[in-house]
């Protein structure tokens, strides 16, 4: 009967130990399965986003000029944020707009991470989902009501009605940031999560303390803080070829960096640049700045410009050469930048600028 | 009147009762705890092991990130060379400044991404280099229509390394 039992308590023991052995094995592995999939399918998600978002501001000839091509918003209460953006979608351009052309959608598309979609209000914490919606403004097939494009020649307008699909689960945060002073480009940021809990001990995200790396808003939801899943942020930029080419052959003014600025007698001497700063500059609040690649000094201030400007238009950059800023002002919806640019034929041409709208 | 004999059984009287002696057990212990620190090695490198395999993933996935973003910043693309390790061979991130430029902000929070993520050791390398493809020229605005991106990671004291490469082109 004792070697019964102690025959019992060692294979027991055996047991244990090979099951514990198995179990760590079996976690690290599934980690490994689920790190993986969070990075494939982070990227699939990105690849997907960044292919919309580089067609921005592409233009049918006969289409004419869009009239917002992008727009980016943050959704009320979840402090995630919306990207709304514009483009023709059909054959290469044709100059002979009698002919018509019904192959050419106008469509706008956005993508936000919500609970459900459509919303324009979210709840405050994730996660969320991440949808899409396709818009066909101008189809090319015909209806003169809303939501019932019928089969024929293209006929203005013919609209679609927003068409959304769920594109990935588990986004803890989506933050856009469109710097057109250093190119028309717009970074993306999302972060995501795990299905399942892993490990003992909940971690934080940012796994360690003092990281800054994450948008401000992100850091201030302190995600991660009492749960086991794992967080990945996942980003890209993405350059917006067709307004860069559309403000570089229509309205040259920032198409050029490194150049003398001029704003009211603000900046000045060589390689001075104008920067605007809004809330996401934290002590920059309400301040235009002048300066050089590496280093800006912040003198002079325009709480109307910082209250008007959202976070995404982080630096001007003027050449004085072929534009000025004649005036600034206004608050939220109203906010506006207003330039004269220099026209290729000898003159001045005037234009409002209204970032992020 | 109960006796061990020399061979460790048990004699009391006619009844003989035959079991294990003392060494037969330690040595029967002794092989199976050699075999419990044998099996848990193996977990061990097997833990470390799949440890390293979810960095060198995230290595991978954080050096394409790069890649992208300073193929897609054509105007500031020259501003991205720069490395990250310091001459004693520790990791130095700059501090992430809400003023500075947009590379300088990108280059800072890639470091902080990295720092956070993988195992920092003496021999890791965290390098973005950015030259035209061909000739010895630091890159410049106005020096080459082509341009190598090049990054390299290497973490956990060099075990884990990724290097990753893209030509660019842009118009001088």
């Amino acid at each position: 009967m004792v070697e019964l039992l102690v025959a019992m308590v060692v294979s027991s023991i055996v047991a244990a130990a090979a099951y514990g052995s198995y179990s760590l094995i079996k976690n690290q592995y599934d980690k490994v399965i689920e790190v993986s999939e969070m990075h494939g399918t982070g990227r699939s998600v990105l690849d997907l986003m960044s292919r919309d978002i580089r067609q921005t501001g592409y233009h049918d000839y006969c289409l004419g000029h869009l009239s917002q091509p992008i727009r980016i918003q943050s959704l009320a209460g979840a402090l995630t944020e919306m990207i709304t953006i514009q483009y023709d979608d059909g054959p290469a351009l044709n100059n002979n707009c009698a002919v018509q052309q019904p192959n050419v959608d106008r469509m706008r598309i956005s993508y936000y991470a919500c609970d459900r979609p459509g919303a324009l209000a979210c709840p405050p914490t994730g996660p969320y989902n991440l949808y899409r919606t396709k818009e066909v403004l101008i189809g090319s097939t015909w209806s003169s009501t809303q939501g019932s494009c019928a089969s024929g020649g293209r006929q203005a307008p013919c609209y679609s009605g927003p068409n959304s699909a769920l594109i990935a689960d588990g986004v803890d945060d989506l933050q856009f940031t469109y710097d057109v002073g250093s190119g028309y480009v717009v970074d993306i940021s999302m972060i995501r999560r795990s299905d399942k809990e892993y490990g003992s001990t909940a971690k934080p995200f940012p796994r360690k303390s003092g990281r800054h790396y994450l948008d401000s808003r992100t850091e201030g939801k302190g995600l991660g803080k009492q749960d086991r899943y794992l967080r990945d942020e996942f980003f890209s930029t993405v350059i917006l070829r067709n307004l860069a080419a559309t403000d570089l052959t229509q309205v040259p003014i920032f198409n050029a960096i490194e150049e003398t600025l001029s704003f009211g007698g603000g900046c000045g001497g060589a390689n001075q640049k104008l920067y605007a700063f809004n809330a996401d500059g934290s002590n920059t609040i309400g301040k235009l700045c002048c300066g050089s690649r590496t280093e800006i000094n912040c003198l002079a201030t325009a709480t109307a410009l910082a209250n008007a400007f959202n976070k995404h238009l982080r630096v001007l950059n003027i050449p004085y050469t072929q534009g000025k800023v004649v005036a600034l002002g206004g608050v939220g919806p109203d906010a506006k930048i207003q330039v004269q640019a220099r026209k290729a034929n000898g003159g001045w041409q005037t234009k409002d600028f209204f970032p992020q709208r | 009147m109960a006796k061990l004999t020399a061979r460790g059984r048990v004699e009391s009287g006619s009844l003989q009762q035959s079991g294990f002696t003392l060494i037969e057990g330690v040595m029967a212990i002794a092989i199976v705890g050699i075999s419990f620190v044998a099996v848990f090695g193996l977990v061990s490198i097997a833990d470390r092991s799949l440890q390293n395999t979810i960095e060198k993933e995230r290595m991978k996935m954080q050096a394409r990130q790069i890649v992208e973003t300073v193929a897609a910043d054509l105007q500031g693309q020259c501003d991205y060379t720069g490395s990250w390790v310091a001459a004693g061979g520790g990791v130095q991130c700059p501090p992430f400044d809400k003023k500075a430029m947009p590379v300088q902000q990108r280059m800072a929070r890639w470091c902080q991404r990295m720092e956070d993520g993988l195992t920092t050791s003496r021999g890791d390398q965290r390098t973005v280099r950015v030259r035209p493809l061909t000739g010895g020229q630091p890159c410049s605005a106005s020096n080459a229509s082509q341009r190598v991106i090049e990054v390299v990671l290497k973490a956990n004291g060099g075990r884990a390394q990724v290097v990753m490469k893209q030509v660019v082109y842009v118009s001088p």
